[in-house]
């Protein structure tokens, strides 16, 4: 277990979403002799290759395969943080930390 | 000596009781001359009968009371001949022993109403409190009258002018819905006759997913991954990853179902078939003549039989029940199509009118020309 073994990267089905303003792809990570990639190195990387700012990022729905070494996941990059409040889910915001969690009383 | 006086004050209170009672009596008679609430010939309710009855019993006891008083013996009876329950009974005889048995029975049927009394308890509680307490009418209160059963019948029961209304609804819906007169036989569908037909054995269906005369299938990028397209969980699970990374989610599953999928996930990237009750079936071979094996005939146990079972069956007689039906299955398989042509609307009728009719005229004038 190499925590700073090589990782490689590869986008599948590119779409350039204009209706919300956003692009999304597949993303197959390749990390071989490493457990799984957290989702915050992931955005880091991410946002280097796309050139933009490591908020605008959006991965959900990872899932490795048997025997390790590749996971696959969604990502998502938004144009600007307007769009993104205005299209995301709830959940998504609040796991980025853009929106605050409200705690609700329990019923 | 002292007993006198007192004597004649009781005498005397007596006769002004008695002169008092009497005015009232004869207030009494007039109003019942001039009433007509004893008009008994619809019958007496069963109230009134209670106070007639104890008036009578009280004149009975007084009548008694006087009897002994002169001092008749208190057998003297003539009973009536017919029994209680007939209406035209007639009346007994004065004997002090009929005032002993009118009382005795008097005294019985008392009894008798109160217990008829406390069954009706309820309903006669409410209109007495209507009769107390309200001077508005009583048809304007919808509690208070008894539950109506009629009430509940449904509006689709009633006949007449409100058959027309359910005829409106039903055309709204623009859907045709006959009368439920008579009951109707089913008829099998076409869906429901190829789900009984029996399946295509295995090893004729995985030859047009692997026949090696066809060629290879892979992705344009080569990298999805191909599964053994055998089986059908295999395939199964390739649909399933196919739809999330179109749709850009991952599906919601239950847990159970979530744990077999990835069980069978990793039985795939093994090289095995998925299929999770692969084991249970048979013994031995299996890795190799697994598709063989499912195809071949089973016996009744479930044990893997010698291939020659379907022959066996066919020419054994079928079940009482499907002897008894009169059509078979080759009359109706032998329409003369086998896969069912779509309905030739008025659309594709008019169009191949018309192009007949313009293929026709593009042939005459390159005739001419």
């Amino acid at each position: 277990m190499d925590p700073s073994a090589p990782i490689t990267l590869r986008a599948r089905k590119f779409i350039t979403n204009r209706l919300l303003s956003r692009r999304q792809f597949i993303l197959d990570v390749l990390h071989p002799s490493r457990p799984n990639v957290s989702k915050e190195e992931l955005a880091e990387k991410l946002a280097t290759m796309y050139k933009t700012e490591k908020a605008r990022v959006v991965l959900f729905g990872f899932r490795t395969q048997f025997g390790g070494g590749k996971s696959t996941g969604f990502a998502l990059i938004y144009d600007d943080e307007a769009s993104q409040k205005k299209f995301e889910p709830k959940h998504r915001l609040i796991r980025s930390g853009i929106q605050p969690k409200v705690e609700r009383p329990s019923r | 000596m002292a007993d006198i006086p007192q004597v004649c004050s009781t005498l005397d209170e007596m006769t002004a009781s008695m002169a008092s009672v009497r005015e009232l009596i004869q207030s009494l008679r007039d109003k019942q001359a001039s009433s007509d609430a004893t008009n008994m010939t619809d019958g007496i309710s069963l109230l009134s009968w209670k106070h007639h009855l104890m008036l009578s019993y009280i004149q009975s006891l007084v009548l008694l009371c006087a009897r002994r008083a002169i001092g008749d013996p208190m057998e003297d009876r003539t009973p009536p001949s017919n029994p209680f329950s007939t209406t035209d009974r007639d009346p007994r005889g004065s004997g002090i022993g009929d005032l002993v048995d009118s009382m005795i029975e008097g005294r019985v049927v008392l009894e008798k109403i109160r217990v008829m009394e406390s069954r009706m308890r309820y309903q006669i509680e409410k209109l007495v409190r209507i009769a107390d307490e309200s001077p508005k009418a009583v048809t304007e209160d919808p509690l208070a009258f008894r539950p109506n059963p009629q009430n509940l019948v449904n509006n689709e029961q009633l006949d007449g002018g409100l058959g027309e209304d359910t005829d409106e609804k039903a055309q709204e819906d623009g859907v045709y819905r006959p009368p439920k007169l008579a009951p109707m036989p089913y008829v099998e569908t076409t869906s429901d006759k190829r789900s009984k037909r029996q399946p295509v054995p295995k090893t004729l269906s995985s030859l047009i997913h692997q026949d090696p005369s066809r060629p290879h299938v892979e992705s344009t990028s080569g990298l999805s991954f191909t599964p053994a397209l055998a089986s059908d969980r295999a395939r199964e699970i390739q649909q399933m990853t196919e739809f999330e990374e179109d749709n850009f989610t991952r599906l919601v599953m239950k847990r159970k179902d979530a744990r077999r999928r990835k069980r069978d996930e990793e039985d795939l990237a093994l090289g095995g078939s998925g299929m999770s009750k692969g084991r249970r079936r048979g013994r031995g071979l299996e890795d190799e003549f697994e598709d063989i094996l499912r195809s071949v005939g089973r016996t009744k146990t479930g044990s893997i039989g010698d291939g020659y079972e379907e022959l066996r069956q066919k020419g054994k007689k079928s079940d009482a029940l499907s002897r008894s039906r009169t059509r078979t299955r080759d009359d109706d398989e032998s329409d003369g199509r086998e896969a069912p042509q779509a309905k030739r609307t008025r659309f594709e009728r008019e169009r191949r009118t018309l192009n007949k009719k313009i293929a026709s005229v593009r042939a005459k004038s390159k005739q001419r020309s």
